[in-house]
């Protein structure tokens, strides 16, 4: 039945139930029939009885003398001939031998008629007497109406036929039957009719029915099919009806839009992937691009230096420099808040800044840190990040007449992390920078809090500078690195070159973080005065 | 009351005691986008001369944030006698150096760590 179409269905249901109206219609007409015929036999038992009873009657007196057998027999043949009932229906009396004793139609009494036959060939006397004497019982043939007329039609008739054995005689009466084909006639007509309207009715409606099925369902599979896989969200949804089927559209049209709405999320999150990426790209290509080169870091001047720096997964904001000058060696190091490509902007403009405040030959650390923090917090306002970094700058010199035995003089300036100092005789300096400087970029003059000092280096002193990446290193148990091992890991190691002190810094936070994930730059600088 | 609230903090203001507390984790995209707290505090400060700031709820700031709470202080700075208590919490990192800093830009102003 499923492999079978819609209309075939409906119109299967339209025939059956058009075949169970045929045969109850049919059903009714037979057993109508049945009834009718049932009834005329019953009648004509009923009056071929009550002749019987006349009959035996008139035997009765020429039994008991009354009258003698002839005169009874004439007397009955009489009473009978007389008797008519029903629509003028008369009586039939034969002897066992086949003459007619009394007959509507006075030609035929006396005359033996057992070859008479009906039009059909039965032949009918012969048959009523065979019937009687098999004890009674109907007998159908074709006859016309009236007395036997030959000019009429014939017309089917139906009679009962019962014998009198103490006179062997028969009896019989009949009865037309072509009312009861007309009235059945009439009533299949009747129900015929009612049958086709029924028919024309419902075939009708099956149609309109299978119409208003199918045609949806094609449109709709029609419309199923011309959905761009690229823009589901885009097809042709057509009119929602009130029915099952417009449910099936409402649904089909969620579906296509969630589709649709799933398929740019996937466009959005590959386009927003692709645009990270991009732009991590860049920024770790920023933060390397204008780092100092190697040859740069080879020891001059009585300094000895070592540089490191790892970018994070997503890149952060560490920055370091080392300029060389006339005078000597300038340092920077500072981390920009947050990462990504704005935090890579602010690096590559305070390198700038710083250098060109160095090329200008001011040799004023304090004020070269007002100046660079006025200059980026301009920028940092017309970006609108609200980004600010904290910047510490170092300027290495010859030493003043004053410091007695020092190599080296190096001057800071500026907020960020610890300075530390580890002494060749192993005693450890940590010089906070707090009261040094203050954030750069966050406010608009922060003359107020910049300061400086300066430290003597003799030989064999080692100044490490580092980024919290390096002291906030966190271990796989989220334990962070921290300043102490930090100082002492360089007191440790205070005797090897910077290019050894910072390998074996970066080793022992390595270390520290074991598996851990790296979520900070870590950036290392080493000075040592040789 | 609550003044403002969003994914992840919430900025209550107590007219009568003059005290705004911002609790939660505070990572709005730039200056712009802290905006309505700007304006809160700014107001508040013209309504509350002895305002208090509750920060001890604050377990993060990002770098936008820090930039208006220094320039709400550099503001309270400029006004005629007002006086502004910052309350942080020593256990939360972000809040040290950050208010250390807040402190310095306005010497007023002070600030206790619970």
């Amino acid at each position: 039945m499923r492999h079978t179409s819609i209309s075939f269905r409906i119109s299967l249901i339209v025939t059956i139930a058009i075949l169970s109206g045929i045969v109850i219609s049919g059903v009714q007409i037979w057993s109508l029939r049945q009834t009718l015929y049932a009834e005329r036999e019953h009648k004509l038992r009923d009056m071929v009885d009550g002749a019987l009873k006349l009959i035996e009657s008139f035997d009765e007196k020429a039994k008991d003398g009354t009258l003698p057998l002839d005169k009874a027999q004439t007397d009955a043949k009489a009473a009978i001939r007389a008797l008519r009932w029903g629509n003028g229906e008369y009586y039939g009396v034969y002897q066992t031998d086949g003459v007619t004793l009394v007959h509507a139609n006075p030609k035929f009494e006396g005359v033996n008629r057992l070859d008479a036959r009906d039009p059909n060939g039965t032949l009918i006397v012969a048959k009523l007497i065979d019937t009687a004497q098999k004890g009674g019982g109907l007998v159908r043939y074709m006859v016309p109406r009236g007395t036997n007329d030959a000019n009429q039609t014939p017309m089917s008739k139906m009679a009962y036929a019962a014998p009198y054995p103490a006179w062997n005689w028969v009896i019989q009466t009949g009865v037309y039957i072509d009312d009861i084909n007309d009235a059945l006639w009439r009533q299949f007509l009747l129900i015929g009719s009612a049958e086709l309207i029924v028919l024309l009715i419902t075939g009708a409606l099956a149609v309109q029915i299978a119409r208003s099925v199918t045609r949806p369902v094609k449109n709709l599979v029609d419309a199923i099919g011309a959905i761009d896989p690229a823009h589901p969200g885009q097809w042709t949804c057509p009119p929602v009806t009130k029915d099952e089927l417009g449910q099936i559209i409402v649904s089909v049209d969620g579906l296509t839009h969630a589709f649709q709405s799933v398929l740019e999320q996937r466009d959005q999150a590959q386009n927003e992937n692709a645009r990270l990426g991009a732009e991590l790209d860049v920024s770790r290509r920023m933060q390397q691009i204008l780092l100092p080169s190697s040859a740069e870091l080879v020891a001059t001047d009585g300094l000895d230096i070592a540089a490191y720096m790892e970018p994070a997964t997503e890149v952060g904001g560490d920055y370091y420099d080392i300029l060389r000058h006339a005078g000597g060696v300038r340092i920077g190091i500072g981390d920009v808040t947050g990462h990504g490509l704005e935090s890579g902007m602010i690096m590559l403009m305070t390198q700038c800044a710083m250098r060109t405040l160095l090329t200008s030959k001011r040799d004023d650390l304090v004020g070269e840190i007002n100046i660079i923090n006025t200059t980026l917090y301009e920028n940092i306002r017309r970006m609108g990040c609200g980004k600010n970094l904290s910047l510490a700058l170092l300027d290495y010199k010859a030493p003043p007449a004053d410091l007695n035995g020092a190599k080296g003089a190096l001057t800071i300036s500026g907020q960020h992390e610890y300075v530390i100092i580890a002494r060749q005789d192993g005693r450890l300096e940590t010089i906070d920078t707090e009261n040094l400087g203050f954030p750069i970029g966050l406010v608009e003059d922060i003359a107020a809090f910049v300061d400086h000092m300066t430290m003597p280096l003799y030989c064999g002193d080692v100044v490490i500078l580092y980024t919290d990446g390096i002291t906030e290193a966190a271990s796989e148990d989220n334990r962070l690195y921290g300043l102490d091992k930090l100082a002492h890991i360089a007191i440790e190691s205070r005797s090897g070159s910077a290019e050894a002190i910072k390998d074996a810094i970066i080793a022992d936070v390595k270390r520290h973080m074991g598996n851990a994930v790296l979520y900070d730059d870590l950036t290392l600088v080493v000075l040592k005065q040789l | 009351m609550t003044a403002l609230q969003g994914e992840g903090y919430a900025v209550d203001y107590n007219a009568d005691t003059g005290t705004i507390r911002i609790t939660g984790i505070l990572r709005l995209g730039g200056i712009i986008e802290y905006q309505p707290i700007s304006e809160l505090l700014e107001n508040s400060i013209a309504a509350h001369p002895a305002l208090t700031l509750d920060l001890s709820g604050l377990e993060f700031l990002n770098s936008s944030g820090i930039a208006t709470l220094s320039k709400f202080v550099i503001t309270a700075r400029n006004h005629q006698g007002c006086a502004i208590t910052i309350r942080g919490s020593s256990s939360v990192p972000w809040q040290g150096k950050s208010l250390n800093n807040l402190k310095r830009l306005m010497p007023d102003l002070t600030l206790t760590f619970d």
